[in-house]
């Protein structure tokens, strides 16, 4: 089973390239779940059709009893979705509810019942507390990817996740797998997230072209995988996707 | 009120079982906590604490280290602690404020053995559950732990345990603490109690026994599961190494394992408390005296192991006082805690069955040893 966490600043485009990475996956024949650990519960967006799917929290949160299968909902090409859910906005805690649902899929045994080839983990933002750090925990992720473009803010983003990654070197937490350069044509955008990657020992795993058929495919409630699966973009997503199970 | 005990006590917190069952063991335990009322633990509220030597602490987080996630300041204490004791292995154990903030209390104790180079675990211990699911987790940590250090592989174990085939069967019993069995010498009438089959008894885990005891835990032929605690160490050494495993707490000298009499009274008996002793106690009562016996667990247990016993025998989990004392109308007799008593119809026959878990030192006194004598027996024959 290969568990991989994605992180990166807000709005960079974490959900979109981790449900495309998931679909072009799901192409390749392996069983992908996907579980997006952000309140909004927006990551599988793109994989489900249009159909709802409950948030961990909000299952929780009902007080009544529910089962695994009400947790899960399989989205394009069998790909599992989850949502982890947060609490009310502007109230509680999102971090330590993070923790709860991914403790509450456990004890499930979603990971047994499923049997994943690839899980992927897309979370929130940057690593603001111990809540966001749970995804790349001892028994969640083995491999931290950072999802970063060439602006200023996200390559400091960046550059605060790797270092978090970097500090938890000895907790036995996930190591960083790598970076992934979603292109926003910015000047000289390759050279700085390669010299971002040089600082921290890592390596560039997969540029994406900043393309049209992105938000043509969001504005379509899908993928790009789905649909425009033979696009430049989704050949770039497919090849993303490989060297990340390489 | 729904999901609460307004007349009734609680049982011990999570923290609680993780200490207990790490007291005697030689190491040094720290409760994550702004102290309060964990600190009473760490002073006198441990059955064993004028008898018998033990280092249990509590770190006394600020808000101010929560907040900001001042590890640091954790771990450099507990590592400071440790070169003065010099103990045999650190456990760190949680409360409702690390559960808060998220604390990894697994990832914080490897960093701690990876500078201490002594044998360290963490058990995330909410102070919200009960001290049977902090116990738990603490054996199977230690367990875990000890036995993977010494690195023994089924194979060894097997080439090993070749012994001549009339040597004494090796056995285990797990899920022992004061909490369970208090102190008056339980422990060992279990032991006996085995001994008496021909059994060498490897150890109570963990009374009276220490940490190269569960070292060798892995040469049992097999383990006994004498409370809910135990349960999930069985399974691992059951999963891991092959050994079975049997459940069952033996009642005045005799361990029963399923229903070999009719009933033949018309009186119904609950028995309240762990389940694994309720279970036992009921087997006991229908075994020898003929009479419906319901154990009705009232703390945490495994759902797998509950369906176990309700293979055997029909046995009730209800944990909220509101369901308890709606239950208890439908018996004559009830086996209980005194602290059970306030919830019991005035019409109800009551046996009084105190344990430490529930009703602390108050009725230490009158804990009865109910593995080596016929107290349940006698008890329940002056109601029929």
């Amino acid at each position: 089973m290969i568990k991989i966490a994605v992180y990166g600043k807000g709005g960079i485009g974490k959900s979109t390239t981790v449900s495309n990475v998931a679909a072009a996956l799901s192409k390749q024949g392996l069983k992908v779940m996907q579980i997006g650990c952000d309140p909004k519960a927006d990551s599988t967006i793109t994989l489900r059709a249009g159909k709802e799917l409950k948030t961990v929290l909000d299952l929780e949160r009902a007080g009544a009893p529910y089962t695994l299968d009400d947790m899960v909902l399989e989205g394009f090409n069998g790909v599992i979705c989850v949502e982890a859910g947060g609490p009310t906005p502007g109230l509680g805690c999102a971090g330590r509810g993070i923790i709860a649902a991914l403790e509450k899929l456990e004890e499930k045994r979603a990971y047994e019942k499923f049997k994943p080839d690839v899980i992927l983990y897309d979370v929130l933002g940057d690593v603001v507390c111990g809540g966001f750090s749970m995804p790349m925990r001892a028994g969640y992720a083995d491999k931290v990817y950072i999802v970063t473009s060439g602006e200023n803010m996200a390559v400091y983003a960046a550059a605060n996740i790797a270092m978090a990654v970097e500090n938890f070197k000895d907790r036995g937490y996930a190591s960083l797998g790598g970076i992934i350069l979603n292109k926003r044509d910015v000047e000289e955008e390759e050279s700085r997230v390669e010299t971002l990657a040089k600082d921290f020992k890592t390596e560039i795993t997969g540029i994406l072209p900043h393309s049209e058929y992105v938000p043509k495919a969001e504005k379509m409630g899908k993928t790009v995988i789905e649909a425009f699966p033979e696009s430049s973009m989704a050949k770039a997503y497919a090849e993303l996707a490989k060297a990340l199970i390489k | 009120m729904q999901q609460t005990s307004s007349v009734i006590s609680t049982y011990s917190a999570d923290t609680f079982g993780v200490c207990s069952m790490l007291y005697e063991l030689g190491g040094m335990v720290v409760m994550h906590d702004a102290s309060g009322c964990n600190s009473t633990y760490s002073t006198h509220d441990e059955p064993r604490w004028n008898k018998i030597r033990s280092n249990i602490f509590v770190s006394a987080v600020t808000q101010m280290e929560a907040l900001m996630g001042d590890e640091e300041k954790f771990i450099t204490d507990v590592i400071a602690a440790a070169k003065d004791l010099n103990p045999k292995f650190i456990a760190i154990c949680g409360t409702p404020i690390p559960t808060m903030v998220g604390f990894d209390f697994e990832a914080v104790a490897r960093v701690i053995e990876a500078r201490t180079s002594i044998p360290s675990i963490g058990v995330a211990s909410t102070g919200m559950k009960s001290y049977v699911d902090g116990a738990s987790k603490a054996l199977l940590k230690i367990v875990k732990r000890i036995v993977s250090a010494r690195n023994v592989s089924r194979e060894t174990l097997e080439k090993s345990a070749s012994k001549e085939s009339d040597a004494a069967k090796r056995v285990s019993v797990l899920g022992v603490t004061p909490l369970d069995f208090s102190i008056n010498g339980q422990d060992k009438s279990i032991t006996s109690f085995l001994e008496s089959k021909g059994y060498d008894v490897l150890g109570n885990f963990c009374m009276d026994v220490e940490l190269s005891d569960i070292g060798n835990i892995t040469s049992s032929d097999e383990t006994l599961v004498v409370s809910a605690i135990g349960y999930e160490a069985a399974k691992f050494l059951k999963e891991e190494y092959d050994i079975p495993y049997e459940i069952g707490l033996p009642i005045n000298g005799v361990l029963h394992k399923k229903i070999t009499n009719d009933i033949t009274s018309d009186k119904r008996i609950a028995i309240l408390g762990e389940g694994v002793t309720s279970y036992s106690i009921a087997l006991s009562i229908i075994n020898t005296l003929g009479v419906k016996t319901v154990p009705i667990v009232t703390v945490d247990i495994a759902k797998d192991l509950l369906d176990r016993m309700n293979t055997v025998t029909e046995t009730k989990h209800l944990i909220y006082e509101d369901d308890i004392k709606e239950e208890l109308k439908n018996y004559d007799i009830v086996i209980a805690d005194p602290l059970f008593r306030p919830i019991v119809g005035k019409d109800k026959a009551f046996i009084n069955l105190p344990t430490e878990c529930f009703s602390g030192r108050i009725y230490r006194k009158d804990i009865p040893d109910i593995v080596a004598t016929s107290f349940i027996e006698d008890a329940v024959k002056k109601y029929l």
